[in-house]
């Protein structure tokens, strides 16, 4: 049989699409790709204003970090508060940016830290085989199964990352970061703005007994970096029911 | 003799034609769904579907003429109006949309 031209054309395609599906497969690796969610807490006598947060993932995507809870002095340490939105499968995190104020020392803090993705990769997939995976729902009804980083920032820069799921509480990482001349957007807020101007807008609505308290030097010297997080302490109730119920496994 | 050769051939082209058509289009599918993550991206993978299958089939119905693959010519007609009334009823959603900005 002898091709004809139409033939030619479509095996041409043919042959397009095939290269073209797997670059994309390839690019986009889909059997690298988990479920997570994030989110981030400070201890409620060190206030924090956060800037930028975000993780910056293997495929060099951006991932932002909801950070309002922090802003609005609503945290505390250890404790995690996320919202599973725009929920989908992501690359797993390589880098961790982060960029606040605090407001006891008056100091700005700028800088990235190196997170170790075959640790955090094996983290997910020991939890996804022990059952530890947490059950994220989008309007409802479980879409996907997944882990929980939660980035604590302590006093004195010091910052520390873990991963949970069920019965999970996986220290990851601990690094101290140096204070930094602000500079730039670090205290951009509407406008330009000078350094004091900036803590004192930033932290506008930190309650004055709160602010009261603070200036008598209360808690000033605790070492929040070195206090565990007790999230599997705080939740086991909450699993027992969800195991008795069968809302988890 | 020599016409019932030429027709035999162009038969078989058909075929291999069809076939080509039904494995582009299930590629095109694949292809579409690779990085699909949430439903929001299902559209486009409609548009590239209905596009590329409109294409594959006009192709067919241009490179064979006759009585047999008159069928050919309609379903390439009713795939360039569904065609024509997706992107009118996307044009009318972005429409919308754009109105609603505020």
């Amino acid at each position: 049989m002898k091709l004809n031209l139409i033939n030619k054309i479509y095996i041409a395609i043919t042959i397009c699409l095939i290269t073209a599906i797997l670059v994309k497969f390839f690019s986009f690796k889909s059997w690298d790709r988990y479920y997570y969610v994030t989110s981030i807490c400070a201890p409620i006598t060190q206030p924090i204003a956060i800037r930028n947060a975000h993780f910056i993932l293997a495929n060099g995507e951006t991932d932002f970090i909801n950070h309002t809870d922090v802003d609005d002095f609503n945290t505390n340490w250890g404790q995690d508060d996320f919202i599973s939105s725009d929920f989908e499968k992501k690359r797993l995190p390589v880098k961790l940016v982060l960029q606040y104020a605090s407001y006891r020392d008056k100091k700005f803090y700028n800088d990235t830290i190196n997170l170790n993705d075959n640790e955090i990769r094996n983290v997910f997939k020991s939890a996804i085989r022990n059952k530890q995976a947490i059950g994220f729902s989008e309007y409802g009804g479980v879409n996907g199964k997944g882990l929980s980083f939660l980035i604590g920032i302590a006093n004195d820069g010091n910052v520390a990352v873990w991963l949970q799921g069920i019965y999970l509480d996986k220290f990851l990482v601990k690094r101290k970061l140096t204070a930094k001349q602000p500079q730039g957007d670090d205290t951009y807020y509407g406008t330009q703005l000078t350094k004091e101007a900036y803590i004192k807008q930033r932290f506008e609505r930190l309650s004055d007994s709160l602010k009261n308290k603070l200036g008598k030097g209360f808690d000033a010297r605790a070492n929040y970096i070195d206090t565990p997080t007790r999230y599997i302490e705080k939740n086991t109730e909450l699993w027992k029911y969800q195991k008795k119920n069968k809302y988890i496994e | 003799m020599e016409q019932n050769t030429l027709d035999v051939n162009k038969q078989k082209n058909s075929n291999l034609s069809i076939l080509l058509i039904i494995v582009n289009i299930i590629l095109l599918l694949v292809f579409a769904k690779i990085d699909t993550l949430s439903e929001d991206q299902e559209i486009i993978s409609y548009i590239i579907l209905v596009i590329g299958g409109t294409i594959l089939l006009g192709g067919y119905a241009f490179s064979y003429h006759g009585k047999g693959y008159r069928i050919a010519k309609w379903l390439f007609g009713i795939a360039l109006l569904v065609s024509v009334a997706l992107f009118v009823l996307l044009w009318y959603v972005a429409g919308l949309a754009k109105a609603f900005q505020h």
